[in-house]
């Protein structure tokens, strides 16, 4: 097992190296002027003043040399400062991302939570009206588009029967600490966390569903049931453990989209996540915003790879990683 | 993306209504229809006047049971604030709203377009017009208390020159004397030459050319010096405060929850009561982070007080339907147009195919789809709102309305002559035209289908290339020129002075990432703006700036393609409200007042 991670950890120092350089040229080639972008858009530019910053930002530098200067700050956890908000880039990144993690992993907890018992009993009692009508419904969830539920969510519960806030995290003007602050967060969850969980709900369904059907035709479910075992013994404890390993992967696989806001629901709910600011920095050729949240991403998406091997190694011992 | 999404939302929300008030549909429909009239109405008025759009109807307003209502006003905009609420370094127009309630300026720009004074008493210009002195009133204080003394203001001014700055405004102290031995990379100079500090409340700004334009950069906020301390070649200290603002305006910044809301309370102690901006009397303001498709939709159920300068005509309709919210309509300052290449081999090269298009394009039918009315055409590419803008110029230029008879005739006498396949040829060349055009974007979707009907009647064939906003600047700011005939752009003058066109048409605007994206020049034309430029007097500038939108209008290098009307859509509960495109709510809100009898 050591040995294998520490061959892993080192596949994976050529895997970020070119990583590295191919994030760093796609943001190097993006169209639009690196001078306005620093500057501000409908800047007035003399000669003079473009020399200047060009300069002061390496832009005169060879490319080369630029990329070495990105790594060895990056390195020493310098990102730079973001041109949109004249702030470090890390603490721009690091609340937001704080706060779409908030509400993706609460919607994934309640998907996950609703999937699994949907999931195994639509299993068992395949192709009945019950399974039916839940293939129906999670057609349904995977078909309607966010924004659309979002609009009929927010016309619902805001206007109509105004029970909960329209958008934003905490309530303005509004001084809540403690208890009654997590409760006003909280609040202001139940609304993106509903369509966020409907938009995945569906796919965890039919995943758990397929998975369990798989086991159940099994040679050992057979034989647990031919020993004379409960039907809820066979299933539950037999069949759904071993229909657990290509769960975990899932969720693991999904850790990286955890951290990456859902630019849909975060702009209709104006929820502070990642997901619109790194839209917007793209936009506006925020440069170091957009690098460093991408090498954020790769960084986690590698990691969760690798964190999904080595679950499934140790819920299946079967699968051998040396 | 986002333009289509808005439409898409637009129907799914009236679907929604209809459904909501289904028991009674004809009912619904014909208040519809009343509101349309009142729009029609109001847009049948002078283009370049403003009115107010009063709903009076005995209504429950939604917004008197929020919490706090009776004292706090809520607004929003169509992007978050991005926290840089500096007045050297904001960019965004949000930033600014916020920059303009808690800093004061040694000017401002009143109610007309015309700077008055705030925090200097009074200013006087020296003969040859090179230097602004300013008397500043004594006893403006900052909300830490600190008194705002002449050391202050050349602070604030001085930032701008340091060797280091990055933002925005460089331009606006690059005129004052010593800026260049100042802002030299590794300088040594301890200050800006230009500025001297005559006594605590007496300061002077020596410029190197006048230039009527030279008083426009004394409405910045001044910042305090022992709050934002820095050493020159590192502004990093002043960067680290953008997002705890400390001046001397009327509202203090009380909490910023990035993209969600900003709240200020008013200044108790604001010194500058007694000026014309005066004090504020409403205690609270908070900015909200609100969706752009959901700003209307806030203001009905009564969470926000008002939403500024809508132009959607669907949901001005949904606002004035309630029967609580008013609406002040006033001309943008700024137009939609396309702009030419005037390049030597392109067919827009040529005088009377520019003409040409100018009357193949309906502008009214444009203004009809897209805006329902609440727009105008024109036919100088100036803002509505120029002081240059003068009935006298409007009168005696040419009309290009829609007469596709003469557009054919202009096309004739080109050369360029209809075949039998209905398109125009000049030497075996067929007669087209390469547009560059954002894709999703709500007024391309429009124009761009309106103009391969209309001028594909007269023979053009319309080439449509799709890209992104960034791509089209390089492609028309920074490319050859070569592979372009024309594109849309949007553009806002943020002051009634026509200078700021100068870029944009004088022959040194030409090339590498300049404004002069045309590669238009004309000796006259540079001549006449060179001119204008150094007029100090806005009365003898008229004369001038006429004759330059008369050449204009004869060179016909622009289409305006629509200049709408803005609606300030506000709850009826906001009493005093008087907003116009360049006198925004952030200066007006000092007249507002909360109708509490409610």
């Amino acid at each position: 097992m050591g040995k294998y991670l520490g061959r892993r950890i080192l596949h994976l120092i050529p895997v970020m190296i070119i990583v590295s350089m191919l994030l760093f040229l796609i943001v190097q080639m993006m169209p639009g002027d690196p001078v306005v972008a620093i500057l501000g858009e409908g800047t007035q530019i003399t000669e003079e003043k473009r020399e200047q910053i060009q300069e002061l930002y390496g832009l005169n530098d060879p490319l080369y040399k630029q990329y070495f200067l990105w790594i060895e700050r990056t390195i020493k956890g310098e990102f730079g400062e973001s041109t949109q908000y004249r702030q470090p880039v890390s603490e721009v990144i690091s609340e937001r991302i704080k706060n779409s993690f908030i509400l993706n992993v609460t919607a994934l907890i309640i998907a996950i939570g609703i999937a699994i018992p949907i999931g195994i009993t639509t299993s068992v009692k395949k192709y009945s009206k019950y399974d039916n009508f839940m293939t129906s419904f999670a057609l349904i969830g995977i078909s309607i588009p966010s924004f659309f539920l979002a609009l009929l969510l927010i016309y619902s519960f805001t206007v109509i029967i105004p029970i909960l806030p329209m958008s934003g995290m905490i309530t303005a003007g509004s001084n809540y600490t403690g208890l009654e602050y997590v409760f006003d967060v909280a609040k202001h969850m139940v609304l993106p966390v509903t369509v966020l969980t409907v938009g995945s709900l569906a796919s965890f369904t039919r995943y758990i569903r397929s998975t369990m059907s798989d086991v159940i035709k099994q040679d050992y479910i057979r034989t647990a049931r031919s020993k004379g075992l409960s039907e809820q013994v066979v299933i539950y404890k037999h069949a759904f453990r071993n229909a657990l390993v290509p769960v975990v992967t899932l969720v693991i696989m999904s850790l990286p989209a955890l951290f990456g806001g859902s630019i849909v629901v975060e702009t209709m709910f104006s929820w502070p996540g990642i997901g619109n600011a790194a839209y917007q920095g793209v936009m506006m050729r925020d440069y170091n915003l957009v690098l460093t949240v991408n090498l954020f991403f790769v960084l986690l998406m590698i990691g969760s790879n690798l964190l999904a091997d080595i679950a499934s190694a140790f819920l299946d011992p079967r699968i051998k990683l040396d | 993306m986002k333009r289509k999404f808005v439409k898409l939302l637009g129907v799914t929300l009236s679907t929604m209504l209809v459904l909501a008030s289904c028991a009674t549909p004809e009912d619904s429909l014909s208040e519809v229809g009343n509101v349309t009239e009142e729009l029609e109405l109001g847009g049948g008025a002078e283009s370049d006047s403003t009115y107010t759009i009063i709903s009076d109807e005995d209504v429950a307003n939604p917004a008197v049971t929020r919490t706090g209502a009776d004292n706090t006003f809520v607004i929003t905009g169509s992007a978050p604030p991005s926290g840089v609420f500096n007045p050297n370094y904001y960019s965004s127009s949000y930033d600014a709203q916020i920059v303009n309630l808690v800093f004061d300026g040694l000017l401002y720009l009143g109610t007309e377009g015309e700077y008055e004074p705030l925090v200097a008493e009074s200013y006087e210009i020296s003969e040859d017009g090179r230097t602004y002195t300013f008397h500043l009133r004594e006893g403006v204080t900052f909300s830490d208390g600190e008194e705002l003394t002449a050391e202050d203001v050349e602070f604030t001014y001085t930032m701008l020159a340091d060797p280091t700055y990055d933002g925005k405004y460089g331009a606006s102290v690059d005129n004052i004397v010593g800026y260049e031995e100042y802002s030299a990379p590794e300088s040594t100079v301890e200050s800006l030459e230009g500025i001297e500090i005559i006594d605590d409340y007496t300061i002077s700004f020596t410029f190197y050319e006048p230039e009527r334009t030279n008083i426009a950069i004394f409405d910045k906020g001044i910042m305090p010096a022992h709050y934002y301390a820095y050493e020159k070649g590192n502004l990093d200290p002043v960067k680290e405060k953008n997002m705890e603002p400390l001046g001397s305006g009327r509202y203090v910044m009380d909490r910023f929850e990035v993209d969600q809301f900003v709240e200020l309370s008013r200044r108790e102690d604001y010194p500058l009561a007694d000026t014309t901006l005066g004090e504020a009397s409403i205690d609270k303001v908070i900015w909200k982070v609100v969706d752009d498709s959901l700003n209307v939709q806030q203001l009905v159920a009564g969470e926000l007080d008002m939403v500024p300068a809508e132009i959607s005509p669907e949901k001005i309709s949904e606002a004035l339907d309630t029967g609580f919210i008013n609406a002040q309509v006033y001309p943008r300052s700024g137009y939609g147009y396309l702009r030419m290449n005037v390049r030597e081999g392109h067919p827009t090269s040529d005088k009377r195919v520019r003409q040409a298009l100018q009357y193949g394009y309906d502008g009214e039918l444009f203004n009809q789809i897209q805006y329902e009315g609440l727009a105008v055409t024109q036919d100088v590419p100036f803002s509505q709102v120029s002081w240059a803008y003068t009935d006298e110029l409007k009168n005696s230029v040419t009309h290009y309305g829609y007469d596709p008879e003469k557009a054919n005739q202009l096309l004739d006498e080109a050369g360029w002559l209809m075949e039998d396949d209905g398109f125009r040829y000049k030497d075996g060349e067929k007669l087209v035209l390469r547009i560059p055009a954002m894709p999703d974007h709500s007024v391309l979707d429009t124009l761009v289908p309106l103009l391969i009907e209309q001028w594909g009647a007269l023979g053009i064939e319309l080439e449509v290339s799709y890209m992104e906003f960034n791509s089209l600047l390089d492609k028309v700011f920074y490319g050859d020129g070569s592979d372009w005939d024309l594109y849309f752009m949007a553009t806002t003058w943020t002051s009634p002075d026509p200078d700021q066109i100068y870029s944009a048409w004088h022959s040194s605007g030409i090339g590498n990432g300049g404004d002069n994206s045309s590669a238009y020049s004309n000796p006259e034309m540079d001549a006449l703006l060179d001119e204008g430029r150094r007029t100090l007097e806005i009365e003898d500038a008229i004369p001038i700036y006429e004759e330059v939108g008369r050449m204009m209008n004869d060179e016909a290098v622009y289409i305006v393609v629509y200049a709408n009307l803005y609606h300030d859509l506000y709850n009826n509960r906001v009493q005093g409200v008087n907003t116009n495109s360049l006198w925004q709510w952030q200066y007006d809100i000092s007249n507002f007042a909360l109708d509490t009898a409610y």
